[in-house]
């Protein structure tokens, strides 16, 4: 059970560390940010466990289990770096279904949701995205991909391939 | 010695069980992917997230009784295996789901089909017309049951997406406070 309750209290510190320095100032580039967080808690928790010695040795999990351990903590650690996109970004499903909440019973026209659903609120910030995350370069002739934004687009079609996945609004 | 080599050896292939029931679970959605229809992705996630959860669960309770482990013990390995299990699940069907939605992905595989060649913003804007977003938005929410249509207008059910909804709106709330 220790290491169960240390992978848990590993993450919820990294959490809240990520929600303390969030709180004070949102980072410009946040997944980088977050990245940088929840890699540099671990590191710190053992450094820490070691300068208390044999005080955390009761709370310390067996070094054996740690590979367990890393392997919790690094999937919850990616599934929060999922779950934030949807902090950074409104997607149209949910705005869609914020919008038909909010209107209860009254429902709403397919005009009032293309009125949520627009170009500037979902378009343009995906292109400006791409370019901060340096995955396209912009040109006065137009987009084009970086080699890291190759790389992403190779990896994306390989998957589709695989999978056969088809692309859908 | 001896001891401390098996409890070495057994808590090592113990990390290795999520890792197996996620081969499954790709295994399985390579070979779903390839005896089905292309429609239906998120059912056949679930399918195959569903096996692999059998291997690992099954692995893990066929792994730990042996190893003369308290009951506290016990449920704390099989929590964190399950759990870490889940989580790379998540991952992965996540990957799959982005390669289905994502409109940067979309976005990028349309500059591929152009490299080296540069694709006009305005472009790209016209490839991504928002009427075509949202009657495709539109359409999975209608038919995952998320919301309805009576007449020329829709309606809300309620649901998983829902709940999505009010799950991002409070996290946001909490991490970014006013500014939210």
């Amino acid at each position: 059970m220790t290491s169960l309750l240390t992978a848990v209290a590993l993450f919820l510190c990294a959490f809240a560390a990520h929600a303390a320095i969030w709180r004070i100032r949102v980072p410009r580039r946040q997944t980088r940010a977050l990245v940088l967080v929840f890699a540099g808690v671990p590191p710190l928790a053992w450094a820490a466990a070691r300068a208390l010695g044999a005080a955390a040795a009761p709370v310390s999990p067996p070094p054996a289990d740690f590979p367990a351990i890393g392997l919790f903590y690094a999937g919850a650690a990616c599934c929060y770096l999922i779950t934030y996109a949807g902090v950074e970004e409104a997607s149209p499903s949910l705005l869609i279904i914020r919008a038909l909440e909010a209107a209860a019973d009254r429902g709403c026209e397919r005009a009032e949701l293309a009125a949520i659903v627009t170009e500037e609120r979902f378009v343009e910030p995906r292109i400006r995205a791409l370019t901060e995350q340096h995955i396209t370069t912009l040109t006065p002739e137009g987009s084009r991909l970086t080699p890291r934004g190759l790389w992403i687009a190779r990896l994306a079609g390989l998957l589709s391939r695989c999978f056969r996945i088809h692309e859908g609004g | 010695m001896r001891g401390v080599e098996e409890l070495l050896s057994w808590q090592a292939a113990l990390a290795l069980i999520p890792l197996l029931g996620l081969a499954i679970d790709v295994l399985s959605q390579l070979v779903l992917s390839r005896i089905t229809r292309p429609a239906g992705h998120v059912r056949k996630q679930f399918l195959s997230f569903g096996v692999g959860l059998a291997v690992a669960a099954g692995s893990l309770l066929a792994a730990l009784p042996g190893r003369r482990l308290g009951p506290a013990d016990l449920a704390g390995y099989l929590l964190l295996g399950i759990l870490t299990y889940a989580f790379l699940g998540f991952c992965f069907f996540n990957v799959i789901n982005l390669n289905v939605s994502s409109m940067r992905i979309r976005m990028v595989m349309e500059i591929r089909r152009q490299h080296p060649h540069p694709v006009p913003v305005a472009a790209l804007r016209a490839r991504y017309g928002m009427a075509e977003v949202l009657d495709a938005r539109l359409r999975r929410l209608e038919s995952g049951r998320q919301i309805t249509r009576r007449g020329d207008r829709y309606y809300l059910r309620g649901g998983a997406v829902l709940r999505i909804a009010h799950f991002f709106s409070g996290l946001r709330s909490f991490l970014l406070g006013d500014a939210a």
